[in-house]
């Protein structure tokens, strides 16, 4: 890989085809390239830097209760504020009537990134409506 | 600035190039997840990685006959930038890509992509046609320059492997005789790939060149690096982290095999 700039010259040869040189619409997209891809550097440097030691800090908010064939869909939306990836999380849900649990149900998402939103539903049989309703994380693996 | 139409057919090369050799990553589970969960330090690092291994492609292949090497950076960095495109829309159609999504999400999963899509985009002048190879301006490779040729070829068979289950699941599943025997088959067959072209149209060496000779500085050398690729792409997808170093080894000669098939077919596939 030592040619430096002897092949400038080359194309001067009849024989063989003149060397293309950079036009500047082709200057002008690798600029773009180009900052493309520092950008995406700095980005996941700056991250790592900001985020490397924080744990997954997931909320759980009720979205939609719906009433389907296979009962009460409890829709939710899984939010992970915190700065590392959640796999294989495991979230439930509980119905209660005056403290007693009467129902649970339980549902797993397979990963919860860093900084983002998952959605998913819990099926019970009885309408939360009546009853308190309540969401909870109980775990999650690093993946 | 008039648009040359044999820049345009270029870049139309190149995204083909990049669908090509990206779909079967673009279209796996394992890729979109360590675009949020890999290492983000790993990540940068593999992309920085990524332009100096592009401008190299570039000299020996790549979209056009280039004059300098200024040139082959900006073919590198057009490659990676039709590259990420390619890899953007797939994946928003895929539904990848969707509202809800942190940006250190969505670029992970852009970013990773863009890998083995530059690679295929550079790759796509040799790969689907282009001018006839008598017309083209081509050195024949020094011997580093086979070298790298040999790295790359590794590193992008490598690259399909890694980031797969698969890899880790088969290095459990092999006892240590059975590890020695797939880096002995891996070394022969790269051996016998490396011979075959030696003779058959690849670059012209002298024919009295001794078999050992080039088994120990094509074959023996060859297998260092392709293990050593292999090594990089477990480790980057951190494959590696928390293993016994005898499951490290297993698994970087799993991964080698494909690397070796890769490193030795460089010349026919680059």
């Amino acid at each position: 890989m030592s040619r430096s700039d002897a092949g400038a010259s080359e194309g001067a040869t009849p024989s063989q085809p003149a060397l293309e040189s950079t036009s500047p619409l082709e200057w002008v997209i690798a600029a773009i390239g180009g900052l493309l891809v520092v950008g995406a550097i700095a980005y996941m440097v700056v991250f790592a830097v900001a985020e490397l030691e924080r744990p997954p800090a997931v909320t759980l908010s009720v979205t939609s209760v719906t009433t389907t064939p296979g009962g009460y869909l409890v829709s939710f939306r899984a939010a992970n504020a915190g700065g590392a990836t959640a796999a294989a999380l495991q979230v439930s849900g509980e119905l209660r009537k005056g403290g007693a649990v009467v129902e649970t149900s339980a549902v797993t998402i397979d990963y919860l990134p860093q900084q983002s939103e998952r959605e998913g539903g819990l099926v019970f049989t009885r309408d939360p409506e009546d009853l308190t309703l309540s969401l909870r994380v109980e775990g999650y693996s690093e993946p | 600035m008039r648009p040359d139409p044999a820049f345009l057919r270029g870049l139309g090369r190149a995204f083909a190039g990049a669908l090509i050799f990206a779909l079967p990553m673009l279209m796996t589970m394992e890729m979109w997840q360590l675009g949020f969960y890999m290492d983000p330090l790993r990540l940068a690092l593999l992309l920085a990685l990524t332009v100096p291994t592009l401008v190299g492609l570039s000299r020996f292949g790549g979209l056009r006959p280039t004059a300098r090497l200024r040139d082959d950076v900006a073919d590198a960095l057009v490659v990676l930038l039709v590259a990420a495109l390619a890899a953007t829309v797939t994946l928003y159609i895929f539904g990848i890509l969707a509202p809800g999504m942190s940006g250190r999400e969505i670029i992970g999963k852009i970013v990773l992509q863009t890998v083995p899509g530059s690679f295929g985009a550079m790759l796509a002048r040799s790969q689907l046609g282009g001018e006839p190879e008598g017309e083209r301006e081509k050195d024949p490779p020094t011997y580093w320059g086979e070298l790298f040729l040999m790295g790359a070829g590794a590193l992008f068979l490598s690259f399909n492997m890694a980031p797969t289950e698969e890899m880790v699941l088969i290095a459990y599943k092999m006892s240590a005789w059975q590890s020695v025997s797939l880096a002995l088959v891996s070394l022969g067959l790269m051996h016998a790939f490396v011979y075959a072209l030696n003779f058959k149209g690849g670059s012209a060496r002298p024919d009295h060149i001794p078999a050992w000779s080039l088994f120990a500085r094509f074959s023996l050398v060859g297998y260092a690096i392709v293990l050593g690729v292999s090594l990089f792409s477990l480790w980057v997808f951190g494959r590696t982290d928390g293993d016994s170093l005898k499951e490290i080894i297993s698994a970087s000669i799993v991964l080698g095999f494909p690397g070796a098939i890769g490193a030795a077919s460089a010349r026919l596939l680059l």
